[in-house]
């Protein structure tokens, strides 16, 4: 299911790389004049590529989603139930659309965005992560059952955070991305806290030195 | 000294996009929804809307292209203006956004890697 953010260059062999390539250009004849130029002028960087060590694929995050290096994407599309999206908006109203506190609390997820779709009959989940998909739904569970469920009672066939079928449902409902990108892939969330403290102590040392 | 990423030494395409687009861009993510019928493209990045879409334009325009060019009505990162606009026509604000770090830009949190590996290094050297 997942791929390499430039999934040409994701081949096992030289020979399968440029085959991919062939295959690109073939199914890019049909395609709209902006991809077809588009794909001529990197077509030269594609094939030289496929001759050369690939970049690290995406991998699974666990049962499902992708996941470069440490840091994973969870992307959940779900239909509402009548007056769900509306009860949604009010909470996240009140919180002013701003996640911190829930957020801070989980301690493994880099962002999270939650988006109204479809005249507010689907709702989009989209979180970026550490790790496994298991760990990370049961850090979500051990740590903010009760806002998750302020949010996710609004979902369509929800069996509740504490029910034992919540996983399945959430398994059902997400898509894993075919392309993921990620600036720091080596980079957790308490990795990042420890290199501010540390920015932070050789900014006071130099601040001394200077003195 | 050159610092060296993690990214820094791969030789391939990857690398050089990887780059280009890592002093932008958080993460993106493109995830197909309806049957393969539309297109999910999301991403995290510093800053405001505008120059965020410039620096795609004018620093990986031929990959934008490759990745849009099958959205119906798409026009093109070649032509910047009328892409800013349909790309804002089809975006969604989220109703609600959280970020761990919010104060840390893209190009800042690498300045952090580097921080991070030259003091290894030093209390290697004291140690």
């Amino acid at each position: 299911m997942s791929a390499n953010l430039n999934p040409v260059t994701a081949s096992k062999s030289p020979q399968a790389g440029n085959e991919k390539v062939e295959n690109l250009r073939k199914l890019f004849a049909d395609a709209p004049e902006i991809g077809k130029k588009a794909l001529e002028n990197v077509l030269h960087e594609l094939r030289s590529d496929a001759t050369e060590t690939p970049p690290p694929p995406v991998e699974s995050a666990g049962r499902v989603g992708a996941r470069l290096g440490k840091v994973s994407e969870l992307t959940m599309l779900i239909p509402l139930v009548p007056g769900g999206a509306k009860r949604t908006r009010e909470f996240l109203g009140l919180l002013h659309g701003n996640l911190k506190r829930g957020g801070d609390l989980v301690g493994t997820l880099h962002n999270m965005r939650f988006v109204f779709l479809e005249n507010d009959t689907k709702l989009l989940f989209a979180t970026t992560y550490d790790g496994d998909w298991d760990a990370y739904i049961d850090d979500f569970v051990a740590k903010i059952p009760d806002y998750l469920d302020l949010i996710d009672s609004a979902w369509e066939g929800w069996p509740g955070i504490r029910s034992p079928g919540a996983k399945d449902y959430l398994i059902k409902h997400q898509v894993t991305a075919v392309g993921w990108y990620v600036a720091h892939p080596d980079l957790t969330v308490a990795e990042t806290t420890r290199l501010k403290r540390i920015g932070k102590a050789v900014d006071e040392l130099l601040d001394k030195i200077g003195n | 000294m050159v610092p060296q990423s993690a990214t820094a030494t791969r030789p391939t395409q990857d690398a050089r996009l990887e780059e280009k687009i890592r002093k932008i861009v958080h993460d993106m993510r493109f995830v197909f929804v309806d049957n393969d019928t539309k297109l999910l493209f999301a991403t995290a990045y510093d800053g405001d809307f505008d120059p965020y879409i410039e620096d795609f334009a004018t620093k990986i325009p031929n990959a934008m292209d490759l990745w849009l060019c099958n959205c119906v009505g798409y026009p093109g990162m070649r032509n910047p203006k009328a892409a800013a606009d349909w790309i804002a026509k089809h975006q969604i604000a989220a109703e609600a956004w959280y970020v761990n770090s919010p104060n840390l830009t893209a190009a800042e949190t690498r300045k952090l890697e580097r921080v991070g590996k030259a003091v290894e290094e030093l209390l290697d050297k004291v140690g």
